[in-house]
Order: structure tokens, then C-alpha cells, then sequence
């Protein structure tokens, strides 16, 4: 995995530096010379993982096993979420999001999985629309 | 004694004022201990409701604030590793590994006092010797404002000692990205890709949010395990720190919160500097005999938590003598003097001295009751613990969103923040710290800008910055610091 972290890395490099050759050279020698180091520090990652392995991490509290699973979905649901806020507005999103979220990660009582949400928005509501003032988008809802 | 001081207490000692301070202080306590809503932003959007109240209660209310969420961030960053503020994160360090232990009300006991002793340090220090103060932030040039970024940058080597390649790489990959943005001398756009949201520079705070509070809570749900304490012991757990406890903490509080009135002193220099500054000092000495350190040491707890409030009182030191706002928060509350009318300067202690010194007696008392109601409160917020990771995860989410969107009203730097999130995500299942990426972004633009100034100052030679007495200093130390994280991590 490190190997492959350090090939990404690497790519970033040579994009960036691609990039900042378009620009002056007063603004684009500071970027180059840390974008150089990048690289640098890349390739002893690369050469550090090729040549003495990976060390495997010892899970010594924990044995439970990482759920890939769910942290992709909860990337997407919280991704949709977010591409949601301007077009159905942020309280009606975000209670729909709160609802959605906390069933599919488990919760089965009923009356957590929709009061919890509830609660929260009007939380949510009281302080930043009513104390604090701040706007937050408003879409064809609410 | 200045007769003014006394005139201030007693101006302080009205119930007005008073109620001022305690409702400033609930208030910042709240705003800051929300992952996402700094205490800059907590400063800011009450300056309108002091517009209602004569200037001295909107001033006391207003440093109440500042006081109270310094102190806030830190209960979001013990219980559930969340910073409330970016001055609190090496707080989360020690303070969550205590929590899952078992041990949150010792941490935020800790985390209490410290912050208290803190904040009445700097308010010390800004009663009794502003003005000499105020001299020394005006040697503050660009070659020394340089060169405490870069001693900032430097503690990236000492916070890498687990894996300095990972480390390293984490810090300078976050000085990259920290280019981006207009070239403010030439006014080139760097890697923008046509983002208007990105003409500025990555935003700080929603970048941070989601490298830290997102990820968080995105780990929060990768196992079946549905709470966060995970490591039961024997252990007792209680609110109020025992006389050992302090005594093995004093020296730590006494230097951290030197450290942190003196940054604070420093413009440019705010929160997050002080408290990964101390925590490295910290480090440095104790964790030859503190064997906890990294794994829930209350020294490394209250090094933080102790220079972030040092930071309060020294930030207004440049500002009310000067009108140099020595941070961000307190370039706000200039705002607010400004607004009421209170020119900052000479005047401000002759002409409006009642005032001003009224302000400065009152951070005493913000300190207090920040004291008291962190005790009082801390065992409702110590339940947050308890709640099932299912549901505290989306909870911190929509916090990470609303925080992140709150600062530019921008749903651009909402969707910054979930690319942070994954990225942070990746960067802590593989041993990349995110300490050292959140050093380059804050920082990095500092070591550019004051590097360049520096050069233009001395046109276009390094040189001329060994003449400067107070670079010299900052030089030394430099070199003193890497020579000491490499001899360490080349012993292990």
C-alpha cells in the first residue's frame, strides 16, 4: 500500500511541476523547490516499502475487523448528501440524511432512528438560523 | 496599585458585567466545542448582539467568548478526538486516548484547569507589563515572522517520530497544496484549475474539519464496536484533579503558559502555533520519564490545553496598545472596538482607560467562570461518550458540514472538506500522521510570504538576516530543534 502511495505522490509531483511551468518565475520557484522535495521524500517512501516490506500493524486492542463496505457507502451517502443541500435545502436534507444514515448503519429503535434526527435539526435550526444568523441554503424546500 | 485597576474591578463587579461574562463564557464554551465553529468565528458573530449593550459589557462579553471557546474545543477533542479549534488538537492526542480508557473526566478536569491557568497568566501578563510587551511585538518583521513559521514547521520532524518518511511527506505534501491560490506579490493563479473557491488558497478550516473531524468520524463507524471507550480497566474515573496530579503537571502549565503569552504576544502567531509549540516543548522534556506520552499523558494534555488559553490574554496585548491584532480572534475583536468606537492606541488607556482596563480585569473573571461552568458542565458532556458510535458519526458529519460551510456561506468548501475527509481517511489507515499536513497548510503560506518579504527587504540576500538579533535567536533554535528530532529519531 505504501508503494502505491508513493507512485500516486509521485504523479502529483510531476503534475504540479507540469502545472507551475506555465507560470513566473517569481511565483513558481518556491512551489517547484517543495514540489522537488515531495519527490524526493516519494521515492524513499517507494524505495523504503520495495526493498524492506511493509510492516503489518498489529491490531493488539482492537480485533475487530475494518468494514470496507460501510466506509464506502457512508462516503457516498454523505457525498450525495452534500450535492443535495443546494437543490432540496439544508434542514429537509439533512434530517433525510440523519434518518437515512443511522438506519443504515444500524439502529434498529425506531424511536431513535427518526426523534434523534429530529431533535438535532431543530438543535441545528435554533442556533444557527434564530442565535447565530447564519444562512444556510435554501433549496426548493426547506 | 494603578487606580485604574481598581476602577475596573468595580466596573467588573456590576451584575451587568458580570452576567455579560457568564453568558459570554456558555456561549464560547458551546460555539467552541462545536467541530467546525472556531473561537474567531465564535467572536465575530457576537459582535452584533453587543452592538444592544453598552461598550464595556460588549467588550467583557466578547472576551468571555474568545476565553470560553479556546477552553470549548477542547471537550470535543477529549471525548470524541474531534478538535473543537485548531488550537486543540494536539489536545485530542492524550485527551481521547484517555477517554478510551474510561478516563474523559480526568482529561476534561485536566483540560480545565489548565486552560484556566493559562488564561489568568496572559491576563497577568496584559495588566501588568502590556506596554514593554507591545515593544517587543513591534520587532516582529518578516524575517522573524519567517522564522517562526519555519521553527513551527520544524516540530513536523519531532511530531514524526513514530514514521519520519510518513511524516515528513504528510507535512511537505501540505506545503504544496498550500501554494495554491493567487500569488499575492505577482498575482499569479497557482493551481487553481479554475476553481473560483480556490483563487483564495485552500481554505483552512474546512480543510481541517476534514482531515480531522470527518475522518474521525468515518472511523468511528468502520468497526462493529459501538462504543468508543474501548479499554476497560480498574480504573476510577473522577472530574477533579488530585493534588499529585497537579503537582506533577506545574511546571508544564507554568512554561506552556509562557509559551503561549508570548505567541500570542507575537501577530501572526495564534492557537494552533502556541499549543503545538508547548506540546513539542512538553514532549522534549518529559517523555523520558512519562512513558503515557502520546497515550494519555496528562502533562501533554495540559501543555495544550494551558498555552492555547495562554494565547487569549496575549493576543490583546499588541492589539489594545498598538492596534495590532496579534491573531485572528483578536483582529475580530478589533473590529469590535472599532465598532464601539474605541480607537485602539494611547488613547485607549487615557481617554477610554475606564474601559479598557475594566476589559482587562473582566478576562480574570471569563477565566473563572470558565473554571466553574467547565466543572459544572462537564458531567452532561461527558454522557456524549456514552452515546453509540452509530449515531454520533452522522451527528459529527453534518457539524463538519455546517462548520465548513459557515465561514464563506460556500457549499464549495463543504465539498473541500469531504475531499479532506477521504484523504485524511487514507492518511490515517496507512501511518500517515495529519498533524504535520495541518502545520503546512497553516503555516506554509507564512514561510512563503514572509520569506519573500524578507528577500525584498534585503534585496534579494539571506544574508542581512543574520544581523538581526532576534532572527539569529530563531535560527539557533531552529537548528538546535532538528538537531535534537533527528538525534532522536535516529536512536530508535
Amino acid at each position: 500500500m505504501d508503494r502505491i502511495i508513493s507512485i500516486i505522490l509521485l504523479i502529483f509531483c510531476v503534475l504540479y511541476f507540469y502545472l507551475s511551468l506555465s507560470l513566473s518565475i517569481q511565483s513558481k520557484t518556491y512551489p517547484q523547490i517543495i514540489i522537488l522535495l515531495l519527490s524526493f521524500l516519494s521515492i524513499v517512501l517507494l524505495t523504503i516499502a520495495t526493498f524492506k516490506g511493509e510492516k503489518k500493524i498489529e491490531n493488539k486492542n482492537n480485533k475487530e475487523k475494518i468494514i470496507t463496505s460501510r466506509v464506502f457507502c457512508v462516503f457516498i451517502i454523505t457525498l450525495v448528501y452534500i450535492f443535495l443541500i443546494e437543490k432540496i435545502g439544508f434542514y429537509i436534507d439533512t434530517e433525510i440524511f440523519l434518518v437515512g444514515l443511522i438506519y443504515f448503519l444500524g439502529v434498529r429503535n425506531l424511536k431513535i432512528v427518526f426523534f434523534v434526527p429530529l431533535l438535532f435539526t431543530f438543535f441545528l435550526f435554533i442556533i444557527f438560523r434564530l442565535l447565530l444568523r447564519i444562512p444556510t441554503p435554501i433549496g426548493i424546500l426547506f | 496599585m494603578d487606580p485604574r485597576i481598581l476602577i475596573g474591578l468595580n466596573n467588573v463587579l456590576k451584575l451587568n458585567n458580570l452576567g455579560a461574562i457568564a453568558v459570554g463564557t456558555i456561549l464560547g464554551i458551546a460555539i467552541g466545542a462545536m467541530p467546525g465553529l472556531s473561537a474567531t468565528m465564535g467572536v465575530a458573530l457576537l459582535i452584533p448582539v453587543t452592538f444592544k449593550v453598552n461598550p464595556a459589557s460588549g467588550l467583557c462579553m466578547l472576551g468571555a467568548v474568545y476565553c470560553g471557546a479556546v477552553y470549548g474545543g477542547s471537550i470535543s477533542a477529549i471525548l470524541l478526538r474531534t478538535p473543537g479549534t485548531p488550537g486543540n488538537i494536539p489536545t485530542s492526542w492524550d485527551g481521547y486516548e484517555m477517554t478510551k480508557r474510561g478516563l474523559a473526566g480526568k482529561a476534561l478536569g485536566i483540560s480545565t484547569f489548565s486552560s484556566f491557568f493559562g488564561g489568568i497568566f496572559s491576563a497577568l501578563a496584559l495588566l501588568v507589563i502590556a506596554p514593554p510587551l507591545a515593544e517587543f511585538s513591534l520587532r516582529f518583521g518578516p524575517p522573524e515572522r519567517f522564522l517562526l513559521a519555519l521553527f513551527g514547521i520544524t516540530i513536523i520532524v519531532s511530531l514524526s517520530s513514530a514514521s519520519p518518511i510518513k511524516g515528513f511527506i504528510s507535512g511537505v505534501l501540505g506545503m504544496v497544496l498550500a501554494t495554491t491560490g493567487i500569488d499575492l506579490f505577482v498575482g499569479d493563479l497557482r493551481f487553481t484549475f479554475n476553481q473560483l473557491g480556490l483563487f483564495d488558497g485552500i481554505p483552512e478550516l474546512p480543510s481541517l474539519i476534514g482531515l480531522v473531524s470527518m475522518s474521525q468520524a468515518i472511523i468511528l463507524i468502520e468497526k462493529k464496536s459501538k462504543t468508543i471507550q474501548v479499554i476497560y480497566g480498574k480504573v476510577k474515573d473522577s472530574l477533579l484533579p488530585k493534588v499529585t496530579d497537579f503537582k506533577k503537571i506545574w511546571s508544564t502549565v507554568l512554561r506552556s503558559s509562557i509559551i503561549g503569552t508570548i505567541i500570542g504576544i507575537i501577530p501572526g502567531a495564534g492557537t494552533t502555533t502556541a499549543s503545538f509549540i508547548s506540546y513539542d516543548e512538553a514532549k522534549r522534556r518529559s517523555s523520558r520519564y512519562d512513558k503515557d506520552f502520546g497515550k494519555g499523558s496528562i502533562i501533554a494534555l495540559s501543555s495544550s490545553e494551558t498555552a492555547n488559553n495562554a494565547v487569549t490574554g496575549g493576543s490583546l496585548v499588541p492589539l489594545l496598545t498598538l492596534g495590532i491584532p496579534g491573531n485572528a480572534a483578536s483582529a475580530v475583536f478589533l473590529g469590535g472596538l472599532l465598532i464601539h468606537g474605541l480607537i485602539p492606541g494611547p488613547e485607549l488607556f487615557i481617554k477610554y482607560g475606564e474601559i479598557t482596563y475594566t476589559l482587562m480585569i473582566s478576562l480574570f473573571f471569563s477565566n473563572i467562570a470558565l473554571l466553574i461552568f467547565g466543572l459544572l458542565l462537564a458531567p452532561f458532556f461527558i454522557k456524549v461518550v456514552k452515546i453509540e458510535t452509530n449515531i454520533l458519526c452522522p451527528l459529527i458529519i453534518i457539524l463538519s458540514v455546517v462548520g465548513s460551510y459557515a465561514m464563506r456561506n460556500s457549499i464549495f468548501d463543504v465539498f473541500l472538506m469531504f475531499c479532506f475527509g477521504i484523504i485524511g481517511y487514507i492518511m490515517e489507515k496507512n501511518d500517515f500522521p495529519n498533524a504535520p499536513m495541518i502545520l503546512g497548510i497553516i503555516l506554509g503560506p507564512i514561510v512563503e510570504s514572509e520569506l519573500r518579504r524578507s528577500l525584498v527587504i534585503f534585496r534579494g540576500s539571506i544574508f542581512p538576516i543574520f544581523t538581526r538579533p532576534l532572527s539569529l535567536l530563531f535560527i539557533i533554535l531552529i537548528v538546535y530543534s532538528f538537531y535534537i528530532s533527528f538525534r532522536r529519531i535516529l536512536h530508535k
